[in-house]
């Protein structure tokens, strides 16, 4: 068991991350903002480093020892509480795949199929698993081509891991809503990158986007109106204009991982605060 | 085409109200016999365009008999209040399953508009031979 002292170092390291992520995260933004031109490869690559280097965070505050702590058992027991909040959508999802997988039918190519679903899905990080819904047996051939092959870039692209690292830092920063924007740009652009991957198979743009519309759900007539209000939208427009659409990612990982590395020691070491000596976790 | 993802969509009180009562007659009921057995009805025109409602989202179909329309539920009662319980469980969880995974397309929504102007500009690309 951590006594006090180490607790309340905790508490500090883990508030003093958090407001620093805001600054990791806003040069990913700063970054994706100038690769706008780019494809949604790259821009995918920067936010996947940003929400990567997170983790560095507190454990270059953890350098700082007890001038960072805070005496404040209860924020370490609110952090705990939220941490766990936020990561229960995603443990109990990955138990519903396991039993949707175990209750789906294989036709003679292989694929699954399932009836609880109304979206090709995909997961797993070794043995990567691709859910069709029941409706897909119906589909076009060239239309589940098209399904088939947006699910094969994903794992091509291992979106799944990053993805599950997104979650994961997300739940450990969930007070900081810059890291769930973030979260959320970067599940965007594994999307927006993975159609891209459809169309330079020459699948037909205008025969792709007819698919992601028939697979949206719709709901009743919302005040908010004209396109582009939701992701399918934004997606269907994105794969009808023209625009860059390359896979490469390399140059963008160089580019990340060398800010990072220059910006993450000196963000961690910068004092946010230190507690006066004299009052040191003493309260106890 | 959405017809059955709209049987999701969640009702408001009134429209509830509604096809409780349809579902406690058991048969197809008419605007008249409805308007009666609701509590504090609004006017019977008011409940005429409800019940109009309720057969756009594909709640209730409507049959002639004679010179009246008469409303019957779309889905039996057993069925319709397992959806409910399904219902409850995806908004509790907030469609964990999908948020597990990668889906093609998520949970996210179209309202008819921005359907319609989807479709005008996929036409409209499909013209210019995209």
């Amino acid at each position: 068991m951590s006594g006090p002292a180490e607790l309340s170092i905790v508490t500090g390291v883990i508030l003093d991350s958090g407001l620093k992520a805001t600054a990791v995260l806003g040069m990913a933004w700063g970054l994706s903002t100038l690769l706008r031109k780019r494809s949604a490869a790259a821009r995918h690559a920067v936010w996947a480093t940003g929400l990567a280097c997170l983790p560095v965070l507190p454990l270059v505050a953890a350098q700082r020892g007890p001038s960072i702590a805070i005496d404040a058992p209860w924020v370490f027991g609110v952090w705990v509480a939220g941490a766990l909040i936020s990561l229960s959508p995603l443990l109990f999802g990955l138990l519903r795949l396991s039993w949707l997988q175990r209750g789906a039918t294989r036709d003679a190519q292989g694929r699954l199929f399932t009836k609880k679903l109304s979206s090709p899905v995909t997961w797993g990080l070794f043995r990567p698993i691709v859910l069709l819904p029941e409706s897909a047996r119906s589909w076009a051939p060239e239309l589940l081509d098209a399904a088939m092959a947006h699910e094969q870039a994903h794992i091509q692209r291992r979106d799944w891991a990053v993805h599950m690292m997104a979650w994961t830092v997300s739940a450990l920063f969930w007070f900081n809503p810059m890291v769930w924007l973030a979260r959320h740009k970067l599940a965007q652009d594994a999307e927006h990158a993975a159609d891209d991957a459809v169309l330079s198979q020459g699948v037909r743009a205008t025969d792709y986007a007819s698919l992601l519309v028939s697979l949206a759900s719709c709901k009743p007539p919302a005040v908010a109106l004209g396109i582009g209000h939701s992701q399918v939208a934004l997606r269907v427009l994105a794969v009808l204009e023209p625009r860059a659409r390359s896979p490469r990612r390399w140059p963008v990982w160089v580019l990340a991982l060398l800010l990072a590395a220059l910006a993450l020691p000196a963000l961690g070491a910068w004092p946010t605060w230190s507690a006066p000596a004299d009052t040191l976790t003493c309260k106890v | 085409m959405c017809y059955k993802t709209c049987m999701s969509d969640p009702l408001s009180r009134r429209e509830r109200q509604i096809m409780d009562l349809v579902y406690r007659l058991g048969r197809g009921a008419s605007v008249s016999e409805i308007h009666k057995a609701l509590a504090d009805a609004p006017s019977y025109s008011a409940v005429r365009a409800l019940m109009g409602t309720l057969v756009e989202k594909g709640h209730l179909v409507t049959a002639r008999d004679g010179r009246r329309y008469l409303y019957s539920p779309t889905v039996p009662a057993e069925q319709a209040s397992a959806s409910a319980l399904d219902r409850v469980v995806t908004n509790f969880f907030g469609g964990s399953k999908l948020q597990a995974a990668l889906a093609l397309v998520g949970d996210t929504a179209l309202d008819p508009k921005e359907l319609a102007a989807l479709e005008a500009v996929i036409a409209q690309a499909r013209e210019e031979g995209r």
